[in-house]
C-alpha cells in the first residue's frame, strides 16, 4: 500500500548530528555579538510603505449577488457589535465546541478508499488566551459502500490512527493565535488585497479560494469583531456567492446558507456558511461534494469538511 | 545520570545547568525543524541551515518554555514560522503554459504516488500554509489537534487545509499528464 506519507519516508529518517547542535551553538553566539546592529534594518522594514492593489474577485464585470451579499453585510454589523475575551468576568471562560467531518483518502496498490473522519473540539479560553483544548475522535465512516469495498480489498488497514481523546492547555501566546488572527488587516480593503494574494497561489480559482480562505479568517478570529466584520464585507463582494435555501446544522438551529460553487475545474465542491435566520450569526460552514445533480439534493451531499460552531460564556 | 529521552525532564534539567540536557534538547529540536524543512525546501543544505536558526531559537527562549511537555509542539511552531518565510522568499512560479486546462485524477494512484520528486515538486506548488501541514500530518504523524498547535489555527483549519492540498494535488495537471503516461485511466 503507498501513500502520502511514503514519500517522506527520507526525511523522517533524518536526525540532527553533533555538529548540526555544534553549528547552532556558534550561530547563536554569532547572533548574540551582533543584536544591536539589528535595530536597524529593522526600523528600515518597518518604513517600507505598502501600495495595496484593489481589483475585484473574477475580473471586471463579475455580478454580485445582492441577496447574499446583504446576509454577509447583516452578518457584518452583527459581528462587529460581538463581545470579546476582555468582557469576560474573572473565573469565566470562552467555551467554544467545534464539531468537523473530514475525508482522508488512502490509495492502495490497485484501490483507494476514502473515509469521513468527524471529531469534536472543545475549548475553554481564559481572558488572558490561555486555557485548555480537549478533542475527541467521534468516529468515522466510509464516504460510500464502494468506500468500503475497497478498505476490504486493501486489507481492511486500520484507520483512523490517531488517539481517540486528546487534551492538553495552551498558553497564551497559541491562544491568541486562535482567535485573534493578529497577522490579517482589519480594513475590508487591506484585508482583500492580502486575500487576493494568498488566493493566487495554487491552482484553485481565485474566487472559490477567496471563499475558502475567509472561511479560514473567520474560524480563527473569534476574539477579533473588526477582522470578523471585515471578513465578511470582503465575502459580500464575491460573484460566487449565492443564497442556496434554508437549513438546520447538527444541533438543529436553523439559517440561511451562503455558498460559492467551484466550476471553473470541473470540481464540483461548494463552500457553504450558515447564517443565522433571526440573528445573521455564524452558524456553522462546510465544503461539501455534490452527489448529485439538482440543487434540492444538495443536504446530501458528502461533506469534505464541517464544522459546527457554538459558544458561551 | 542517565539521560531521558523526556523533554519535560531535559527542561528541568537544562534550567538546572545541565550541559547534557540542553545538547539533547538541541539535538532534539534540530531533528524536528530538520525534517520539516527538509521535506518542504527540498534542499537539505537549506534544511540544516533552517534547522540551525531553528536551534538558536530554542536556546534563546527554552529556558521560558513553562511547560516542558509541550517543547516538540513548541519547536514545531517556531519551524513552521520559519520555514514559511522562508518559502516565501523562494516561491518559484512554475509555467504551465503548455500544459491544457486540468482535470482531476480521482485520486493519486500508486504509479504517480512513486515518483517522489513529482509529487514533492507539486507540493512545492501548493500554497505555504497547506505545505506545512501536509508534512507535519505526514512527516511527522501529528494529528490534526497536535498540528493545529504548531500552525497556530484551529484543528479545524488543518483538516481544510489538508483537504484543499490533497483536492489540489489531484488536479494538478503535471500529476495528471504523469498519470496518464503511465497508463493510469482516470
Amino acid at each position: 500500500m503507498m501513500a502520502l506519507e511514503d514519500v517522506f519516508c527520507e526525511e523522517r529518517q533524518l536526525v540532527a548530528n553533533p555538529d548540526d547542535v555544534a553549528a547552532a551553538m556558534r550561530r547563536y553566539r554569532q547572533r548574540q555579538r551582533r543584536l544591536p546592529g539589528l535595530v536597524y534594518p529593522a526600523a528600515i522594514a518597518a518604513a517600507v510603505a505598502v501600495v495595496l492593489v484593489i481589483s475585484t474577485f473574477a475580473g471586471a464585470g463579475s455580478k454580485v449577488d445582492a441577496q447574499a451579499a446583504d446576509i454577509f453585510s447583516q452578518a457584518a454589523s452583527v459581528t462587529a457589535q460581538q463581545p470579546t475575551l476582555a468582557d469576560l468576568k474573572p473565573g469565566q471562560f470562552l467555551y467554544t465546541k467545534a464539531t468537523s467531518t473530514s475525508d482522508e483518502t488512502t490509495t492502495a496498490t490497485s484501490v483507494t478508499f476514502t473515509i469521513l473522519v468527524t471529531r469534536t473540539t472543545q475549548t475553554w479560553m481564559r481572558s488572558d488566551y490561555s486555557g485548555r483544548v480537549r478533542s475527541v475522535l467521534d468516529g468515522w465512516a466510509f464516504r460510500t459502500p464502494a468506500d468500503r469495498r475497497a478498505w476490504i480489498d486493501a486489507g481492511r488497514p486500520p484507520v483512523p490512527d490517531e488517539p481517540r481523546v486528546a487534551s492538553r492547555a495552551f498558553s497564551r501566546a497559541e491562544g491568541r493565535s486562535m482567535v485573534a488572527a493578529p497577522g490579517y488587516a482589519t480594513s475590508p480593503a487591506a484585508l482583500y488585497t492580502q486575500l487576493h494574494d494568498q488566493a493566487t497561489h495554487g491552482p484553485w480559482p481565485m474566487g472559490a479560494e477567496m471563499f475558502v480562505l475567509i472561511k479560514d479568517v473567520l474560524r480563527e478570529s473569534a476574539d477579533n469583531p473588526a477582522l470578523r466584520a471585515a471578513a465578511l464585507q470582503v465575502a459580500a463582494r464575491a460573484p460566487c456567492a449565492h443564497v442556496l435555501g434554508i437549513a438546520r446544522d447538527d444541533t438543529g438551529r436553523q439559517g440561511t446558507i451562503v455558498g460559492c460553487k467551484s466550476t471553473y475545474w470541473g470540481g464540483p465542491l461548494i463552500d457553504e456558511f450558515l447564517f443565522d435566520t433571526k440573528t445573521g450569526a455564524l452558524l456553522a460552514e462546510r465544503q461539501v461534494r455534490p452527489t448529485s445533480t439538482g440543487p434540492e439534493l444538495r443536504w446530501q451531499a458528502t461533506p469534505v469538511t464541517q464544522i459546527v460552531y457554538s459558544s458561551r460564556r | 545520570m542517565v539521560m531521558t529521552d523526556d523533554p519535560r525532564e531535559l527542561v528541568l534539567r537544562h534550567r538546572a545547568g545541565d550541559v547534557v540536557a540542553t545538547e539533547a534538547l538541541m539535538e532534539r529540536a534540530l531533528t524536528l525543524a530538520l525534517r520539516t524543512a527538509a521535506a518542504v525546501l527540498r534542499d537539505r543544505e537549506a534544511a540544516r541551515d533552517l534547522a540551525q536558526d531553528v536551534g538558536v531559537e530554542v536556546i534563546r527562549g527554552v529556558g521560558r518554555l513553562r511547560d516542558g511537555s509541550q517543547f516538540d509542539a513548541w519547536v514545531h511552531r517556531i519551524t513552521v514560522r520559519l520555514t514559511m518565510r522562508s518559502i516565501s522568499r523562494r516561491r518559484v512560479e512554475v509555467c504551465l503554459d503548455t500544459v491544457e486546462e486540468p482535470q482531476a485524477i480521482e485520486s493519486l494512484p500508486e504509479a504517480v504516488l512513486a515518483d517522489g520528486a513529482a509529487i514533492r515538486a507539486a507540493i512545492a506548488r501548493l500554497p505555504e500554509r497547506q505545505q506545512v501541514a501536509i508534512v507535519l500530518r505526514y512527516v511527522h504523524g501529528l494529528s490534526s489537534e497536535e498540528a493545529s498547535a504548531a500552525l497556530g489555527c484551529r484543528a479545524g483549519t488543518v483538516d481544510s487545509l489538508l483537504s484543499r492540498a490533497r483536492t489540489a494535488l489531484r488536479f494538478d495537471p503535471l500529476l495528471a499528464n504523469l498519470a496518464v503516461e503511465r497508463g493510469v485511466t482516470r
